[in-house]
């Protein structure tokens, strides 16, 4: 059996290769710009239900199952992973802002455990039941349709009082925008897949406009 | 991909009692739609969340007149029916359904985002089936709508509140439907722990539905259920 190569140059071409590690590097941005907002201003701007499911879909395909885009991309999966623990403990400390209620502060880290564990169940058992591809991109991209279509309506609620970030909106777009291109590339017959990232696209799209449209709003306000 | 069987019930695969146990569940649903119906025409406010509609017309349309039933005829023509009373729904949703949210903004954009999740989720499913994910009667994207269903469910009723808006029929025959289709697939699909996994978490998100519901009745939880309307404006 020969071992892991660092880039998987078997299976994957140069541009699908650098397609997925420019989408990674800008989700990895991303993820510093939110945790840059948890330390300056004790707000978690991902939706908690999607911080739920992504923190599990990171363990998952980061620690129980591997990628076969080789092992530079299994570890890029694991940093991903680290920077969302981060991201989990800000929203155990302060996401409780995004309910609306303090009265419901108690129950809210209850139910991000339990949305954790659920999450990180279906996800692999999911896996395990061959419903996935080998980069994990169908349970993937099922976790962050969902976490841009939420990102909307908590814009609304909470843009008033909260600091999006800009930052943010841009590096989620590129890094959906580039990894929806491997998959464009390389699973280009699961029609199933296509349809998850054309959304995910769309509704990323029609966040940063709406993101824009406010901002000017707000300034010539 | 389902396969097509000419049968009205496919007794060739399933046992008699097992397609009874799966149409008495359907039942249960169909009794859920009517309630949902009647309350919502007294209320004015329509008690299933938006999000679960939109994903739940999509499925019967895709299941009950794109794809065949694995458990028969007779099963397909349960879907329509209850693609049909679910048309009734998403025409109250169009009405009422925008009470569910406060802001004006969210308002606006409600029923433009209503029609592009009912094509979003239509597209979605209709391709999860053909890539072979599911099962040959639609288990699996069925229970992917109804986890985020009975999720949505405890949310909106924390969140409106009022139980006037809802219905205890509805609760429990929603959980009990659910729970029984839940048991056909324990039989039937014991070697798919993952829909097994999501028929566990929508039931125990329906009995906390359950539970909730009561408490807020007997007033046990009112002031949670109070404050959180007055954060909400």
């Amino acid at each position: 059996m020969s071992p892991e190569p660092l880039i998987n140059t078997a299976k994957y071409s140069t541009a699908e290769l650098l397609f997925f590690a420019a989408g990674g590097l800008a989700w990895a941005l991303a993820y510093m710009g939110v945790l840059r907002e948890i330390v300056r201003n004790k707000f978690v701007e991902i939706p908690a239900t999607a911080v739920a499911a992504n923190i599990a879909w990171e363990f998952t395909w980061g620690i129980v199952y591997r990628t076969d885009l080789g092992s530079i991309f299994a570890w890029g999966y694991r940093l991903w992973f680290l920077l969302d623990v981060f991201i989990v403990w800000g929203l155990l400390r302060y996401g409780v802002r995004q309910l609306a209620t303090p009265k419901l502060r108690e129950s809210f880290r209850l139910a991000v455990v339990l949305a954790i564990l659920a999450f990180s169940g279906t996800l692999y058992l999911l896996v395990r039941q061959g419903y996935d591809t080998s980069t994990g991109l169908v349970s993937g991209y099922m976790a962050t349709l969902m976490m841009s279509a939420l990102y909307i309506p908590q814009f609304f609620r909470e843009r008033d009082r909260a600091p999006y970030s800009p930052f943010v909106a841009w590096c989620k777009l590129l890094g959906n925008g580039l990894v929806i291109g491997f998959c464009v590339l390389v699973y280009p017959e699961n029609r199933f897949l296509q349809t998850l990232c054309a959304v995910t696209l769309l509704l990323d799209v029609y966040y940063v406009w709406l993101f824009h449209t406010r901002r000017v709003a707000a300034a010539s306000a | 991909m389902p396969v097509a069987t000419p049968e009205w019930f496919n007794t060739s695969q399933y046992p008699v009692p097992l397609l009874i146990l799966f149409g008495v569940g359907c039942f249960g649903w169909v009794v859920a739609y009517v309630a949902i119906v009647r309350n919502a025409l007294s209320n004015q406010f329509l008690e299933i969340p938006a999000g679960a509609v939109v994903a739940n017309i999509a499925w019967e349309f895709v299941w009950g007149f794109l794809y065949p039933n694995e458990l028969g005829r007779f099963f397909s023509w349960g879907y329509r029916i209850w693609f049909f009373f679910d048309l009734a729904i998403v025409y109250l949703l169009f009405r009422y359904g925008d009470r569910q949210v406060e802001l004006p903004e969210l308002k606006a954009v409600f029923r433009p985002a209503c029609v592009f999740g009912i094509a979003a989720w239509g597209v979605g499913i209709y391709f999860f089936v053909g890539e072979g994910y599911d099962t040959g009667y639609g288990a699996i994207s069925g229970y992917i709508l109804n986890t985020m269903m009975s999720a949505l469910y405890v949310v909106i009723i924390l969140r409106h509140g009022q139980l006037v808006d809802f219905s205890l029929v509805v609760a429990w025959s929603k959980m009990l439907g659910t729970a029984l289709l839940t048991v056909f697939n324990f039989i039937v699909q014991p070697g798919n722990p993952y829909l097994l996994l999501l028929c566990l978490l929508t039931l125990c998100l329906d009995l906390l539905y359950i539970g909730l519901f009561y408490a807020i009745k007997t007033g046990r939880v009112a002031a949670l259920v109070s404050a959180t309307r007055e954060e909400a404006r």
